[in-house]
């Protein structure tokens, strides 16, 4: 697994979000952009693309998007 | 995953039964203007049925079972079964609302009564035990009530489950016949570490309900409710709606050795269209073969099967035998599928009561 893959994933999932705001250390909870709604579609493109199931618990413990990357790589 | 195989019994015919009131998902004070356009986008719910307070689940089932019971001509004497299946019951402890019904129905005594406390995997939970109480044939004839009335344990206060659902009850025929054609096939499961999900936290005797259990606490903006109230964790449903539905179709598939792309429809469980679309192109099946009821229905927990059939194919089951795979799945975490064959089904047309 790679981490600028993962960030250039993460980063499809937002519409108004620049993709250079999306960083390893950037605190994803609070991009204006983040809703409940693109949370779901992170879940979701984690199922898809790493086959990884996270829980609600999962994306509220993550506090930078590497850290939510680190989660994902243990479970792959 | 269990697998069952239940033979010699046969859906004969289905009734469903909603509250005359509608409560349209997008006027709902807790939304911002953006929540409320995003919402029927997202979830694919523009309104649902909403009981008036002296309203239960079991009048709505009974409602269905009467219409059924006379549009199909048979005796309440030759009822065998009445089987409830619902968290929505008339008294949470006891007595079950399957008694209630067996005598407001005027059924024997000597019918069986039971209560099966499913949330949204729940049709598909009754009609396998139901089926393999009667497969030998000393019940012939059984009453399948399954539904939920969401809004007597929802708070309205709550964006994250109001909007979303509407009450619904239902009722299905079952038959014994040893000259049936195909059998019923199951796929059962559940995982309860998931059990805080979907959760009614302070009803029942774990957390007994206090004076306090009552207070409304704002969790966050648009979610306030008491701790009797249903509260989800929408992002871990979210993703367990997303992958188990889709794994247990395919189980079901691979054990029985059938072609899910040669069904005539998937009677999938209607959690919201962003889940149900997710599950569809995994499973790679045509919108064709997929009908969806939650528009003007909402997600009506165990209900949505029995709505999707009598609001979405009602003329294909009445006219034709019909290939279906029936999915539910929600709390518990609870989840099953069916591979179920029907062959010119008495369904009605929703009834609405009040």
């Amino acid at each position: 697994m790679d981490l600028n893959d993962f960030i250039k994933n993460f980063a499809e999932q937002f519409d108004e979000t620049d993709p250079s705001e999306i960083r390893p250390d950037t605190a994803f909870h609070d991009l204006e952009e983040y809703s409940s709604l693109i949370a779901l579609s992170i879940i979701a493109m984690i199922d898809e693309e790493y086959d990884v199931v996270l829980k609600g618990d999962d994306m509220r413990s993550a506090v930078t998007v590497e850290d939510l990357y680190n989660i994902v790589c243990s479970r792959v | 995953m269990a697998f069952l195989q239940v033979k010699n019994v046969e859906i004969k015919g289905i009734a469903t039964c909603v509250p005359k009131q509608v409560k349209v998902a997008k006027k709902m004070p807790y939304f911002t203007e953006v929540e409320a356009d995003n919402f029927t986008n997202v979830t694919g719910v523009v309104s649902s049925h909403v009981a008036p307070a002296e309203m239960t689940l079991s009048d709505l089932c009974q409602a269905a079972s009467e219409k059924l019971l006379a549009e199909s001509g048979w005796e309440r004497e030759s009822i065998d079964l009445i089987m409830f299946v619902s968290t929505s019951r008339d008294f949470y402890i006891c007595p079950n609302t399957s008694n209630i019904l067996q005598d407001k129905l005027g059924l024997r005594t000597e019918c069986v009564a039971l209560d099966l406390p499913f949330a949204c995997s729940g049709y598909v939970y009754g009609l396998s035990v139901a089926g393999m109480m009667m497969q030998s044939g000393q019940i012939k004839r059984a009453l399948l009530c399954v539904g939920e009335m969401t809004s007597k344990n929802q708070s309205h206060l709550d964006k994250t489950v109001w909007s979303l659902h509407g009450d619904a009850g239902s009722a299905t025929l079952l038959e014994y016949n040893p000259k049936a054609k195909h059998p019923m096939q199951f796929n059962l499961g559940g995982d309860g570490s998931g059990w805080e999900a979907i959760i009614c936290r302070e009803m029942g005797v774990r957390n007994m309900t206090t004076e306090e259990s009552l207070k409304y606490k704002k969790y966050e903006e648009g979610v306030e409710r008491n701790a009797t109230q249903c509260a989800m964790d929408g992002m871990s449903v979210f993703s367990f709606a997303i992958t188990r539905p889709g794994q247990c179709i395919k189980g079901l598939c691979e054990h029985f050795e059938f072609d899910l792309t040669q069904i005539d429809f998937l009677l999938i469980h209607q959690a919201n269209k962003m889940i149900d679309e997710k599950i569809r192109h995994k499973l790679k099946l045509a919108p064709e073969q997929v009908p969806y009821s939650m528009t003007y229905y909402g997600n009506t927990s165990s209900c949505t099967i029995p709505i999707t059939m009598t609001s979405k194919i009602r003329e294909q089951l009445s006219a034709r035998e019909n290939e279906l795979v029936m999915c539910g799945f929600g709390s518990g975490l609870s989840w099953g599928s069916a591979h179920v064959f029907t062959d010119r089904i008495i369904s009605l047309e929703p009834i609405e009561l009040g």
